[in-house]
């Protein structure tokens, strides 16, 4: 039973640097905590080398952890990991990880977060709090996005980031959640609960490893790194003051695609989405905004929900129901209208829902589901 | 001196017999009823004292007493009145008691004596007959509908003196043609023929597989959609009522007070507004009272704006739906009703109507969540068909219709041909009321039928109940198909048709 191990060892998911970077961050997390309140210098602090790193915040602690730096194994960091790991220099990284230096422990396999990561994403943020409006918003974008087959990606903690996973869940697709903490120490129970839910039909990533954790800046850091893996960002509510508006605003400035969902005037919570308007951001009314600023931001991609996956071979009639569906012809009036035996194509269309293929949507119309989380057909 | 009369009262669609006892003695003049009549019964001392005048009899100067046997079972209504009077002429040796013996007596007397109908005419005729009596005596507006039955005299009488004079041998009235109702009493207006509903192919197919199998549909959709007026169409594709399924309608619709005539064959259609309270809907408001799933029976239900009902009004539904029957209980009385009809209900997918639109849902979150909580799990799991209609871009409104009713209600008729040429083995005329092992025996399911109902287990979108009305449905659909098995594409087909999980998300 050793050989596998071995051979796993041997193709390691993650380089030397990262995994050695990733540790590090998760032992000086309650350190970095004391700068939290001064951005700016958290961001040069974490600019900084391993070593400088642990000269500049250890203190009493230096010599201890830079000689457990020194001789860290990471064989076993890797082998605590309950799923897979992904790194910017390591394999075939997706285009959004290879540009920044970000390694991510992953509560799926590796080859699931790949094929979420390569597709067209888009990351929903917003504040710490959110209104009732706020929640059915990104609920409603989480849904509209799975059924054009974009990949959501949203933080783990936030009520928005929860409805807009849930939303996505809900029309059967997959999305990826970002834990400001190493996944085994996700809080509160709402967020453990959802990342419970994403581990089967999803996944959960985190920049630290398994056991770290404990920071207060965990859900702006998860937030960040949803900003700069993502495609399109969208905010949906948040405080003029709130740190997911200021992130929002650098990501405008550096000429990122922002989009922004206006709310009522006199909801404070909309302010912050108003004043990033005012700058520049693409208004977001609903999921077609969103798709149309991703599909302005890269013309030449395609969302993978409506293509039949490799998988599952289908032909004839169920193939091209699936088609069509994926094109937008989704009400079973229209599938059958023209139809040489319309009773066949609502017996085509029960055979796509039985095999999990397709789902109803709000208001009754067919989805195709990703493919990512199509049930494989049994027998 | 003794007399005895027998009449009967209503209890809910059935009548139940009751012998009226009447005493005359000396003593101080008195009028009293005894055995647990209401205000009805009661005010009849005044009537019956006026006509017996007005007809030329004389009112013993005594004391009367009158029992209304059995004591505990409580009398309704003016239908006694002619039982007492013909029982104290009677008594009062004005009357034979031979006649009494023989002949039920029902109606209520005007003070002139003339002879009024009542309501229950049917059910009090049948229960007449059951009890062995050889005629019934009743009002002549009343006599051709209680001259459906065979095996019983109907004597028409106009008024009290025509009434002593057929107790004592004589010739009855003559009884008049029964009105011609063209349409059934209690009905909503004219219904549209399928002719008339244009497009909706799909809405058009799933109502003729409701009417063929007498199964429950759910039609949602945006405002102006076409679901009340598909919804309207369904009894014009339902075939005829026989001859013992009229009679049964019509006895519940007599004891309901609405008008009858001569026997309908038409299919009752019933459609409460959504303000309707729950003992409205199922009866017991009163007593005696029949809620609309009961006079709905062996017809349609249908339930417009399915969500603006209050939710005990729904829940209230699953009983009748379930079981074919409503067992109502109440202070007094318990009483059992039949409740076969199709359920056929329209709502909105959401508050403001638009949800899956391309206008967009513009309700609030609270909206939505009351909207999902009126519409229950297991209200939506006992309908077995969802229809949702859409405004689709580029619809063709000219498009021809793909049936009219009657080409449609021939393909249901030659369905329940099949589903009736089963009788003798199942027990049941139509499909929705197949029992478990009647479904083990002719819905069996080919290789392919079985594995696609596996994988829609194991992908959670059926419970066992569910299950079961999915294979009535599957067995109807092989019915209109004309086959003998169900096959693969029957089973996808209606689970295709099955609602429960799409409007749990919906709102």
């Amino acid at each position: 039973m050793s050989a596998p191990r071995e051979a796993a060892t041997e193709r390691r998911p993650a380089c030397e640097a990262c995994l050695r970077r990733s540790w590090l961050l998760g032992e000086l997390s309650a350190l970095l905590d004391y700068h939290r309140g001064d951005p700016p210098r958290l961001r040069a602090l974490l600019e900084l080398p391993g070593e400088a790193l642990i000269a500049a915040l250890a203190g009493r602690r230096r010599e201890e952890l830079a000689r457990a730096y020194g001789e860290l194994d990471t064989g076993a960091l890797l082998r605590s990991a309950r799923g897979g790991a992904i790194c910017p220099h390591t394999g075939a990284p997706p285009a959004s990880l290879a540009t920044g230096e970000r390694m991510l422990w992953l509560s799926s396999s590796r080859s699931r977060a790949m094929r979420l990561l390569d597709g067209p994403s888009v990351a929903i943020i917003g504040g710490r709090s959110a209104s009732p409006y706020g929640v059915q918003i990104a609920a409603s974008l989480g849904r509209g996005l799975a059924t054009a087959g974009v990949t959501l990606l949203a933080g783990l903690a936030g009520e928005l980031a929860q409805s807009a996973h849930h939303g996505v869940l809900a029309a059967g697709g997959a999305s990826l959640a970002l834990a400001g903490d190493g996944l085994g120490r996700i809080r509160p129970a709402e967020a453990a609960r959802l990342a419970a839910l994403l581990a089967r039909r999803g996944c959960v990533a985190a920049e630290l490893p398994w056991a770290a954790g404990g920071r207060g800046w965990g859900a702006l850091a998860a937030e960040q790194a949803a900003i700069e893996l993502a495609e399109v960002t969208i905010l949906v509510e948040a405080y003029e003051e709130e740190p997911a508006t200021a992130a929002a605003r650098a990501l405008l400035a550096r000429g990122g695609a922002l989009g922004a969902v206006p709310g009522p005037v006199t909801s404070r919570r909309s302010a912050g989405a108003h004043e990033l308007l005012r700058e520049g951001a693409t208004l977001i009314a609903d999921t077609h905004d969103a798709l149309e600023l991703l599909h302005r931001r890269s013309p030449g991609r395609q969302s993978h929900a409506p293509s039949v996956s490799d998988e599952v071979q289908l032909e004839g009639l169920a193939g091209e129901l699936l088609e069509r569906i994926g094109a937008g012809e989704d009400s079973p009036e229209r599938l059958a209208r023209d139809a040489r035996d319309p009773g066949a194509v609502i017996a085509a269309l029960g055979e796509l829902e039985a095999m999990g293929l397709i789902t109803r949507l709000p208001g009754g119309r067919y989805g195709a589901r990703d493919p990512a989380r199509r049930p494989s057909r049994p027998g | 001196m003794l007399a005895h009369a027998h009449t009967f009262t209503l209890d809910g669609p059935e009548a139940r017999h009751v012998t009226v006892e009447l005493d005359i003695r000396p003593g101080l003049p008195a009028f009293t009823i005894v055995g647990l009549a209401d205000t009805a019964v009661r005010e009849s001392r005044e009537r019956i004292r006026t006509a017996i005048r007005n007809c030329g009899y004389e009112f013993p100067a005594r004391r009367i007493t009158v029992n209304l046997a059995p004591g505990d079972l409580p009398k309704a209504g003016p239908g006694f009145d002619l039982a007492i009077a013909c029982a104290l002429l009677a008594a009062s040796g004005q009357l034979g008691q031979a006649g009494l013996e023989r002949t039920a007596l029902y109606g209520e007397l005007a003070l002139d004596g003339s002879v009024r109908p009542c309501s229950g005419t049917l059910a009090v005729a049948e229960a007449a007959r059951g009890h062995g009596l050889e005629a019934i005596a009743l009002a002549c507006a009343a006599g051709p509908e209680a001259a459906l039955l065979d095996g019983l005299q109907v004597a028409g009488v106009r008024t009290l003196a025509s009434a002593a004079r057929v107790l004592d041998g004589g010739a009855p009235d003559e009884l008049p043609e029964a009105p011609a109702l063209t349409r059934r009493a209690g009905g909503s207006g004219p219904n549209p023929d399928l002719g008339e509903v244009k497009g909706r192919h799909h809405a058009v197919r799933a109502l003729i597989l409701a009417a063929a199998g007498a199964h429950n549909i759910l039609l949602s959709g945006a405002p102006g959609t076409g679901k009340t007026m598909l919804a309207r169409a369904l009894p014009s594709i339902l075939p005829e009522l026989t001859r013992a399924e009229a009679i049964e309608v019509m006895r519940i619709a007599s004891a309901a007070g609405l008008p009858c005539g001569a026997l309908l064959r038409e299919r009752p259609f019933r459609a409460p507004h959504h303000s309707i309270s729950a003992a409205g809907l199922i009866g017991g408001a009163g007593p005696g009272r029949l809620g609309e799933v009961v006079l709905a029976h062996r017809g349609v239900l249908f339930l417009d704006e399915l969500a603006e009902f209050s939710r005990p009004v729904l829940e209230a539904l699953r009983q009748p739906l379930e079981d074919g029957r409503v067992a109502i209980a109440r202070a007094r009385r318990a009483a059992i009703h039949p409740t076969r009809f199709i359920l056929i209900a329209a709502c909105n997918p959401c508050p403001c109507g638009y949800a899956g639109e391309p206008v967009g849902c513009r309700c609030s979150p609270a909206e939505l969540a009351r909207h999902r909580r009126r519409l229950s799990g297991p209200l939506l799991e006992r309908i077995d068909l969802h229809v949702a209609l859409h405004r689709e871009a580029g619809e063709d409104l000219d498009a021809p219709a793909l049936w009219s009713s009657a080409e449609a209600a021939e393909l249901v008729r030659r369905a329940r041909e099949r589903q009736a040429a089963r009788l003798p083995q199942t027990g049941v005329l139509v499909n929705a009321e197949l029992g478990p092992s009647a479904l083990r025996r002719h819905a069996r399911l080919d290789e392919g039928g079985l594995a696609i109902l596996a994988q829609a287990r194991g992908a959670g979108l059926l419970s066992a109940r569910g299950e079961q009305r999915l294979l009535r449905v599957s067995r109807t659909l092989a019915d209109l198909d004309g086959r003998e098995r169900v096959r693969r594409r029957d089973v996808a087909a209606a689970l295709a048709l099955r609602c429960e999980q799409q409007l749990m998300r919906s709102a």
